[in-house]
């Protein structure tokens, strides 16, 4: 899936860049703002589902949401930061960070909202997170705590990268980690908009 | 803000279909078919950008401290957190003093890994 969607947006690069006229771009950002609508849908409907999570939370107790909450504060504190070194808006750099390491919605969301350069860096920046992370889970695992390897995964924690977690950790903690990609998965579109629009 | 209307109308339906194994896969597939698209449809509105296609390079590298800072601070804060309150990693379940043996932790998180398996962000 990760080849697909790096392949699908070098492809459309490629067809923007040497193809298609602009009429065409111009109704293919209409048809895609629906998809969107019918994308953030459907998450909705994972989001709904998830009723499990109470029972796992209710499992190994309430403490562990202080995981997902300073994966939150933390990927948004770090955004702020890197913000202001570049100068960026305060709303765009906040939204960038609660995309949470998911490449795909948040990139689409914030290029629907914030034009193509802020969806390009939101893009971007969750591919980065991705392969970083992939790097770091065993590492901290080793090195600092089981928890702490979750960290880095943000929302991807419960599927992309929960069986690397799971591997360098123990099975309680790919619990949490489950527990905490879920969290922060349902929070993404929410946060996204959110602070995208307090600009 | 509409499209939290789309979150939360979704949330809705989900939590009251009860989809099976099967509906969530379809779901997925969907969203697969969908990401590809929105995904086409962003590179296409980025090839036909000179400016983006101009500045990459720096865009690649804000997106590459996007990418520290947010893992970066996550990770501090993640681990003070864990340190100061968090139980030993394999001590969870006996501090909160359930009866959850090893096996069923096993089960659970084999369960977990079996669905999380195919999926992607």
């Amino acid at each position: 899936m990760t080849y697909i969607i790096i392949v699908s947006i070098l492809i459309g690069m490629g067809c923007g860049y040497f193809v298609f006229p602009p009429e065409i771009i111009s109704s293919m950002d209409k048809v895609a703002s629906i998809s969107l609508f019918a994308l953030i849908f459907l998450v909705g409907i994972d989001v709904g589902g998830n009723k499990k999570i109470f029972k796992d939370l209710k499992k190994v107790g309430l403490k562990v949401l202080l995981i997902p909450f300073g994966g939150i504060v933390g990927s948004l504190v770090g955004g702020l930061l890197v913000g202001f070194l570049f100068n960026m808006a305060i709303n765009e750099s906040l939204a960038i960070g609660s995309g949470f390491g998911w490449y795909s919605i948040s990139g689409i969301m914030l290029k629907e909202m914030g034009g193509d350069t802020l969806g390009a860096i939101a893009f971007l920046t969750n591919v980065f997170r991705e392969i970083l992370t992939v790097i770091l889970i065993p590492i901290l695992a080793k090195k600092l705590n089981g928890y702490t390897a979750i960290a880095p995964a943000g929302a991807t924690s419960m599927d992309t990268t929960l069986p690397l977690i799971a591997k360098a950790t123990n099975p309680e903690i790919a619990v949490v980690s489950f527990i905490n990609g879920v969290i922060l998965s349902s929070l993404v579109p929410v946060l996204v908009t959110f602070f995208y629009n307090l600009g | 803000m509409e499209i939290l209307i789309a979150l939360v109308l979704g949330a809705i339906v989900g939590y009251f279909l009860k989809l099976g194994e099967k509906g969530k896969n379809v779901n997925g597939k969907l969203q697969q078919l969908g990401v590809i698209f929105l995904l086409f449809s962003m590179g296409v509105s980025i090839g036909a950008d000179k400016d983006i296609i101009k500045n990459l390079p720096s865009i690649g590298l804000k997106s590459f401290l996007f990418a520290v800072g947010t893992i970066g601070v996550s990770i501090v804060l993640i681990y003070i957190l864990s340190e100061k309150f968090m139980p030993k990693e394999n001590q969870l379940h006996k501090e909160k003093n359930l009866n959850l043996d090893e096996e069923t932790i096993v089960e659970n998180a084999n369960e977990l890994l079996n669905e999380a398996c195919g999926e992607d962000k």
